[in-house]
């Protein structure tokens, strides 16, 4: 199964035999996606525990439809995103309140200042509290797309919608940033 | 809006700047969920080789009214089949050493290793086994109970065991496992061992034990030939892997002549040659007391 040129699981067997608890064949799945979905988790949770959990249980969940006979019979990964993008909205519902980064320290520059690095959580944190203002979809497509590097078709494969749907919920998921981000960041920055 | 344009919107830029970085993983993490996953594959694996089992327990079946009474009227027949040994097995799963029913948990546990003919598939599930009873030791030693040696030398067992398989693996799985072993025998930093030999001699020994596993995965790792070379020189002066649940045995003796020894208890008796035959039986509880339980012991 080849989905695009994202999708390097080039063996054709690969998923069948993942269906079939092939323990080889899900190493390779989950070693060849894991990663990525990490980052995907990450970049929306901005937590390295919750990300971890996200790709964890995802791939529970992924071997759950498996044993039901269900799950994919193509486009592999876009089926393992979907299952994360779900659980993601499904934290941040359960949560209510924002997800505060910690972690994010991690990424700032040891040389900067606490105070910086504190203002560098904040933007982060707003700007995914602004992602979360998003409907699911758009927010999946403005992920997809910019944080993750997807084109456009391969994101109308994946959440099995038109091309224009894509664009059009591209569309409306800028004006919605805007909307959130000028009245917060904006105004103070530009 | 073209990609073009996309790139220089500001929100847009924004999310990029901020959010695209991402810290590197922790490897402990990431190993613990490779372990968990493909562990539950296995899980699942075996259940599925039972197919009719499976479309009759599946839940979904069971929203149907006919089958649900068939599932209640099979359930009945099979409690009343088996009285109660599913449960006892159920039951013991949570049951700790020296309890009535760890026994029980240790024999399910050997049950589902001998299903388990893929030797991936069995390096996982003994991972499990590990990590299990790296849980149990914690728990024994947190509450001051003694513990017993015939557990301890099941652990390393299962450890050597894992080291057998993984020699047999391909040079690029053989780093993989034994990556993943390395991790799991990192498990020990979090015990919380005894400082002296009082009452906890066989527990320190255990730590030896452990160390000296822990280098040689770090030599497979770094040298697959030399890793293979160093388990078959070792594995001339062991002990048989394969051991029953219950009776207490040996611990294999270290990597070769001039190694630490395992956890005996009489000192001083000698390692014999050649793989497969026991050097001694421990009697002890719960095992059969004269070593004639220990009838899968050795290897071929």
């Amino acid at each position: 199964m080849r989905l695009n040129n994202r999708e390097v699981l080039t063996d054709p067997n690969l998923l069948q035999r993942a269906r079939q608890f092939d323990t080889k064949a899900l190493a390779e799945i989950y070693d060849e996606i894991s990663p990525g979905l990490y980052a995907y988790a990450y970049r929306q949770l901005g937590s390295d525990v919750l990300a971890e959990e996200c790709v964890s249980e995802t791939f529970m969940k992924l071997l759950e439809a498996f044993s039901k006979q269900k799950g994919p019979r193509e486009q592999l990964r876009a089926y393992i995103y979907c299952i994360a993008h779900n659980w993601i909205t499904d934290q941040y519902r359960r949560s209510k309140l924002t997800i505060v980064s910690l972690e994010d320290q991690a990424l700032a520059d040891p040389v900067q200042s606490t105070t910086q690095t504190a203002a560098d959580n904040m933007e982060r944190n707003l700007l995914r509290d602004a992602l979360q203002q998003l409907t699911p979809p758009q927010r999946q497509v403005i992920v997809l797309k910019f944080l993750e590097g997807w084109s456009g078709p391969e994101i109308a494969q994946a959440l099995k919608k038109p091309l224009e749907a894509i664009k059009g919920l591209q569309h409306r998921a800028l004006e919605t940033l805007r909307l959130s981000l000028a009245g917060e960041y904006f105004t103070d920055k530009d | 809006m073209n990609s073009e344009t996309e790139n220089h919107n500001p929100e847009i830029k924004l999310l990029q700047e901020k959010l695209s970085t991402v810290p590197p993983r922790n490897r402990r993490l990431v190993a613990q969920g490779r372990s968990r996953f493909l562990t539950q594959a296995v899980a699942l694996r075996d259940t599925h080789r039972l197919p009719w089992f499976n479309r009759i327990f599946s839940l979904g079946s069971l929203n149907r009214k006919e089958n649900f009474v068939m599932f209640a009227t099979i359930i009945v027949i099979l409690a009343f089949l088996f009285s109660g040994t599913g449960m006892t097995a159920y039951a013991a799963q949570d049951s700790t050493p020296g309890e009535t029913l760890y026994p029980v948990k240790l024999w399910t546990e050997d049950i589902r290793l001998s299903l388990t003919s893929d030797p991936q598939s069995r390096f996982y599930l003994l991972d499990n086994f590990t990590a299990i009873r790296f849980d149990e030791l914690s728990g024994l030693m947190e509450a001051g109970l003694p513990v017993d040696e015939a557990f301890l030398n099941r652990m390393l067992t299962q450890i050597d065991q894992m080291l057998d398989i993984a020699a047999g693996l391909s040079d690029e799985d053989l780093e993989d496992s034994l990556d993943h072993l390395r991790i799991r025998l990192m498990d020990q930093d979090r015990l919380s061992w005894p400082e002296n030999d009082s009452g906890y001699g066989e527990v320190l020994r255990l730590r030896e034990e452990i160390t000296i596993r822990n280098r040689l995965t770090d030599t497979g790792i770094e040298d697959p030939v030399k890793f293979r070379l160093e388990l078959q020189n070792r594995t001339r002066y062991s002990q048989p892997t394969d051991l029953p649940p219950t009776a207490p045995v040996n611990t294999p003796p270290g990597y070769g002549p001039g190694e630490p020894g395992g956890i005996v208890t009489t000192p001083g008796a000698p390692m014999e040659p050649g793989y497969g035959e026991p050097t001694q039986m421990n009697p002890g509880p719960g095992g059969s007391g004269d070593g004639s339980g220990n009838g899968s012991g050795g290897k071929p």
